[in-house]
C-alpha cells in the first residue's frame, strides 16, 4: 500500500508538472496562466451548459428530455474513452519506463498509473457533466436529491471508459507493433475514427430525428446492451437506490477486474509492445548530395510523418477542408455552414469562405511546436554548421507543405463548386498563402519564446504545450477581432480585403524582423 | 587547434566553469576529468557551441565560437555522453543527412560510411530506423556520423559508455590513427586507466576550476592517474 501511494505521488507530480508549477519564478506568466485557465474553464462551461439547454429544448418538444443526460453520459464516456487510449500508449503501456527496473509488483504499477488516468479524466468529466447537470435540474426545476444522485453518479463516471479506453489503446498498441509501417497504421486508424466522428457530428440533428422516431427500439437496445447507461438513466430519473448500487459496484469492478486480469500479463505486453521490425541486410545504394536547405525540409518532412500526433494535430483541418471541398461538387454549399455553424442565409458563400480557410490555417500550424519537437535531438542542430535562418526557413517550409497544396487545390475546387469568379479564387489563394506565411513566422516565434525540450511524449509538445495552444489561438483571435470590424463597420468587401492584405503583409514583415533579431539570439540561448 | 582563454559560465548566479583556460594543439589527444558535477559536461557544450558563456573565448583553429560559430562547426564533431539521435530516420538517412550539412563529398562519404560502419560492425543495420538500435549501436553510429565528414577537431563526452569492449578498443585506436594524421581530440572520461594511456596532455576540473593541467607524463611521475586523481581531489 506505501509503495501504491509513493508510487501515486511520483506519477501525479510527473504527470501535473507540479514542481515546475510551484518553483515558477516568473509572477506575471503564472497569473498569466491562471488567467488564460479561467478564460477557458469559462468558456468550455458555458458552451456545455448552452448546448445542454438547446438540447433540453429540442428533446422537450418530443417529451424526450429524459434522454439528454444519458446522451451527454454518452458523449462524456466517448471522450474519456477516445483520449485515453492515447494517454494510455505514452503512460500505461510505455515498455521504455524505467519503473519496471524497481521492485515494486506490477500490480502495483498498474493500479497507480490506472488511478492517474482517472484523476485526469476527471477534467473532461468534470467539464461536460458537471455544466450540463446544473443545467439539467435547473431547468428541470429538480431537487436536493437529484444533485446527490447527479454528484455520486459524476464520482464514478470515469471508472468504465477509463478502462475500456486502455484495453483499445492495448489492442491497438498490439497491432501496430505488429505491422511493418507502425506509423502510417496508426495515423490511418486515428484518421478513419475522427473522421467518423465528424460525420456522426455533421449529421447529428438526423441522428436526433432518427433517435426520437425511433425511441421504443432505442429503448430496448439501452435495456439490454447499454446496461450501465440504462442504470445510470434510472438512477438519475426514478433515484433508485438499487440502480445507484449497480451502477457503483459495476464502475469499481470494471477497474478492479482490469487490474486483477492485466497485473499477471503486463509485463509481458509491455514486452509485446516493444518488439522492433527490422530489415534484412543493407543494400548499398546511390545517394546524392543535396544542399543544406533540401536537407533540413527532408529531415523534417520525415520527422513529421513519423509522428502520428503530430500529423493528426496538424493536417485534419485542412484534410476536412478538402473532403468539404469535395462535398460541395456533389452535394449543396450548405456543407461549409455545416463545418461553421452558422446560418446559410446571412452571409455570401464567398465572404465565408475566407474566414473558414483562415481558421484551418491557424488550426494547422506545425512550427508551433517545431522547436520543441526536436527535444532530446536539439543538440544535433546546435552543433551542427548551420544557420539558424535556415533551420527557421525549413521548419516554416515544412508548414507551407503541410498546409497550403492540399488548401490551394481545395480553394480551386470550391472556387468551382461555389462559381466564384477567377479573381475571387485568386485573392482567396492569395490570402492563404500570406496567411500561411504569417501563422507560420508567429509559431516560431512563439515556440523560440517557450519550447518544451524535455517532453515525456509527443501528446505534451504537440497537443499539450503552451506554445501549441498560442500558436493557434492567437491567431484565431486576431481573425475574429478582423471579422467583427468588417461585420461591425460595414466597409466595401474588396477594400477591406486589400486592408487585410495590407495587414497580414505588415505582421509578416514586422514577424520577420522579430526573428531576425531576436529569434536568432534565443535560438543560441535554448539549450 | 583548440584554445579556450578564461572561459567562464554562469547558470544564474551559480558559477558552473571559473576562469579555466586549456589548449589543444594539432596532433594531440586531451583528456578532461572530474567528479560528476565537476564542469566537464558545461566545458564541452561551451566548446562546441551548445552553450553561450558570459567571459573568455573559445577558439578553434584561430576562429572564435561567439564569432564565427558555423565556421568553427564546420570544423569540428561533437559526440555527446548519450547518442540521442533523430530515431526514426535509418542509420543511413542519420548518416547522409550529416554528410549533407558538412557537404561531405559523395565518393568519400560512401568510403568513409562503408570504412567505419563494417568496423563497428552495424554496416547490416543501416537500413534500419535508429529506433530498433540498442544503446551502443547509436553511440557506435554517433561515432561514425562524427568521422564522416573529417573534422580537425574532435570533441567526445564519455564516448566510451555504452560501447562494447571490441568497439572501445576500435575508437581508441582511431583516435590515435586520426591524431597521428593531425586530427586534435579533447575528451572527458571516468576511466582513469583509458586516460592515462591515450592522452598526451590532461586536466582536472573540480567545482568549476582547472586544479591540474599538464603533460600525462609529467604527471604520472608521481603515481598513477588514479592516486594522482584522488590526491588532487583530496587536497581541494
Amino acid at each position: 500500500m506505501s509503495k501504491l501511494l509513493l508510487l501515486l505521488k511520483v506519477d501525479i507530480k510527473r504527470t501535473f508538472s507540479i514542481n515546475k508549477l510551484k518553483n515558477r519564478k516568473n509572477i506575471l506568466k503564472t497569473i498569466g496562466i491562471v488567467i488564460l485557465a479561467l478564460f477557458i474553464t469559462t468558456s468550455v462551461l458555458s458552451s456545455v451548459g448552452m448546448y445542454t439547454y438547446m438540447g433540453i429544448n429540442f428533446f422537450m418538444k418530443y417529451g424526450l428530455e429524459k434522454y439528454v443526460l444519458p446522451i451527454i453520459y454518452f458523449l462524456c464516456g466517448f471522450a474519456i474513452f477516445y483520449t485515453t487510449i492515447y494517454k494510455a500508449k505514452s503512460f500505461l503501456f510505455n515498455p521504455e519506463d524505467n519503473i519496471f527496473a524497481m521492485p515494486i509488483k506490477p500490480s502495483v504499477i498498474l493500479s497507480s498509473r490506472i488511478i492517474v488516468l482517472t484523476i485526469l479524466n476527471y477534467f473532461i468529466v468534470s467539464f461536460i457533466f458537471i455544466p450540463a447537470f446544473i443545467v439539467y435540474g435547473v431547468i428541470l426545476k429538480l431537487g436536493m436529491l437529484y444533485y446527490i444522485y447527479a454528484f455520486l453518479a459524476y464520482l464514478f463516471m470515469p471508472f468504465v471508459p477509463t478502462v475500456l479506453g486502455c484495453i483499445f489503446g492495448y489492442i491497438i498498441g498490439y497491432f501496430t507493433s505488429k505491422v511493418n509501417n507502425k506509423k502510417l497504421f496508426e495515423t490511418i486508424l486515428t484518421y478513419g475514427t475522427l473522421l467518423f466522428v465528424m460525420y456522426l457530428s455533421f449529421n447529428i440533428q438526423t441522428i436526433a430525428l432518427k433517435f426520437v422516431n425511433n425511441v421504443d427500439i432505442i429503448n430496448k437496445l439501452l435495456s439490454s446492451v447499454g446496461f450501465l447507461i440504462n442504470s445510470f438513466m434510472a438512477l438519475i430519473s426514478q433515484y433508485s437506490l438499487k440502480d445507484l448500487l449497480i451502477y457503483i459496484f459495476t464502475n469499481i469492478a470494471a477497474v478492479v477486474l482490469f487490474i486483477a486480469i492485466f497485473k499477471n500479463s503486463y509485463i509481458k505486453i509491455l514486452q509485446n509492445l516493444k518488439i522492433e521490425n527490422t530489415k534484412k541486410k543493407y543494400i548499398e545504394k546511390e545517394h546524392t548530395k543535396k544542399n543544406i536547405i533540401t536537407t533540413l525540409v527532408l529531415k523534417e518532412i520525415k520527422m513529421y510523418f513519423s509522428i502520428p500526433i503530430y500529423i493528426l494535430n496538424t493536417s485534419f483541418g485542412v484534410v476536412l477542408i478538402f473532403f468539404a471541398s469535395i462535398a460541395t461538387l456533389f452535394y449543396d454549399k450548405d456543407i461549409l455552414f455545416k463545418i461553421m455553424e452558422i446560418d446559410s442565409k446571412s452571409l455570401p458563400i464567398y465572404l465565408l469562405l475566407i474566414p473558414v480557410i483562415a481558421f484551418v490555417i491557424a488550426a494547422s500550424n506545425t512550427a508551433a511546436c517545431s522547436i520543441s519537437i526536436e527535444g532530446k535531438n536539439f543538440w544535433i542542430l546546435k552543433t551542427m554548421p548551420i544557420e539558424s535562418k535556415h533551420i527557421f526557413l525549413s521548419k516554416i517550409i515544412l508548414n507551407t507543405l503541410v498546409v497550403l497544396p492540399l488548401m490551394v487545390v481545395s480553394i480551386i475546387i470550391f472556387g468551382i463548386s461555389l462559381k466564384l469568379t477567377i479573381v475571387q479564387t485568386i485573392t482567396v489563394i492569395l490570402l492563404a498563402i500570406i496567411t500561411n506565411i504569417a501563422c507560420s513566422i508567429f509559431g516560431l516565434l512563439i515556440n523560440l519564446k517557450y519550447p518544451r525540450l524535455d517532453f515525456i511524449s509527443y501528446t505534451h509538445v504537440v497537443k499539450q504545450s503552451f506554445s501549441s495552444f498560442l500558436g493557434i489561438m492567437v491567431p484565431l483571435l486576431l481573425f475574429f477581432i478582423m471579422g467583427a470590424v468588417y461585420t461591425s463597420l460595414k466597409i466595401d468587401i474588396d477594400t477591406y480585403i486589400l486592408i487585410i492584405f495590407a495587414l497580414l503583409l505588415s505582421i509578416i514583415m514586422l514577424q520577420y524582423n522579430i526573428l531576425k533579431r531576436w529569434g536568432i539570439k534565443r535560438f543560441d540561448e535554448i539549450n | 587547434m583548440l584554445k579556450i582563454t578564461n572561459l567562464t559560465k554562469k547558470y544564474g548566479d551559480k558559477i558552473a566553469i571559473d576562469n579555466i583556460s586549456i589548449e589543444v594543439k594539432s596532433g594531440e589527444i586531451f583528456g578532461f576529468i572530474g567528479h560528476n558535477g565537476a564542469g566537464k559536461t558545461t566545458t564541452i557544450k561551451c566548446i562546441v557551441g551548445i552553450l553561450s558563456f558570459e567571459d573568455g573565448n573559445i577558439l578553434i583553429d584561430a576562429d572564435s565560437i561567439k564569432d564565427e560559430p558555423i565556421k568553427c562547426k564546420t570544423k569540428m564533431a561533437y559526440i555527446p555522453d548519450n547518442p540521442d539521435i533523430y530515431e526514426t530516420l535509418t542509420g543511413i538517412e542519420y548518416l547522409n543527412f550529416v554528410s549533407d550539412i558538412y557537404d561531405v563529398d559523395k565518393n568519400i562519404r560512401q568510403n568513409l560510411i562503408d570504412k567505419y560502419s563494417k568496423e563497428f560492425e552495424i554496416y547490416n543495420d543501416l537500413d534500419n530506423v535508429i529506433s530498433s538500435y540498442s544503446h551502443g549501436m547509436k553511440q557506435k553510429l554517433v561515432v561514425i556520423s562524427a568521422l564522416v565528414h573529417s573534422p580537425k577537431i574532435l570533441v567526445l563526452d564519455e564516448p566510451f559508455v555504452g560501447l562494447d569492449p571490441k568497439a572501445q578498443f576500435q575508437l581508441k585506436e582511431i583516435m590515435k590513427d586520426l591524431c597521428n594524421d593531425g586530427m586534435s581530440i579533447f575528451f572527458s572520461s571516468h576511466v582513469l586507466a583509458v586516460v592515462e594511456k591515450l592522452c598526451d596532455k590532461i586536466a582536472i576540473i573540480n567545482k568549476g576550476k582547472i586544479v591540474r593541467i599538464g603533460k600525462i607524463e609529467d604527471i604520472i611521475k608521481e603515481g598513477s592517474l588514479e592516486d594522482v586523481f584522488m590526491a588532487t581531489l583530496g587536497d581541494e
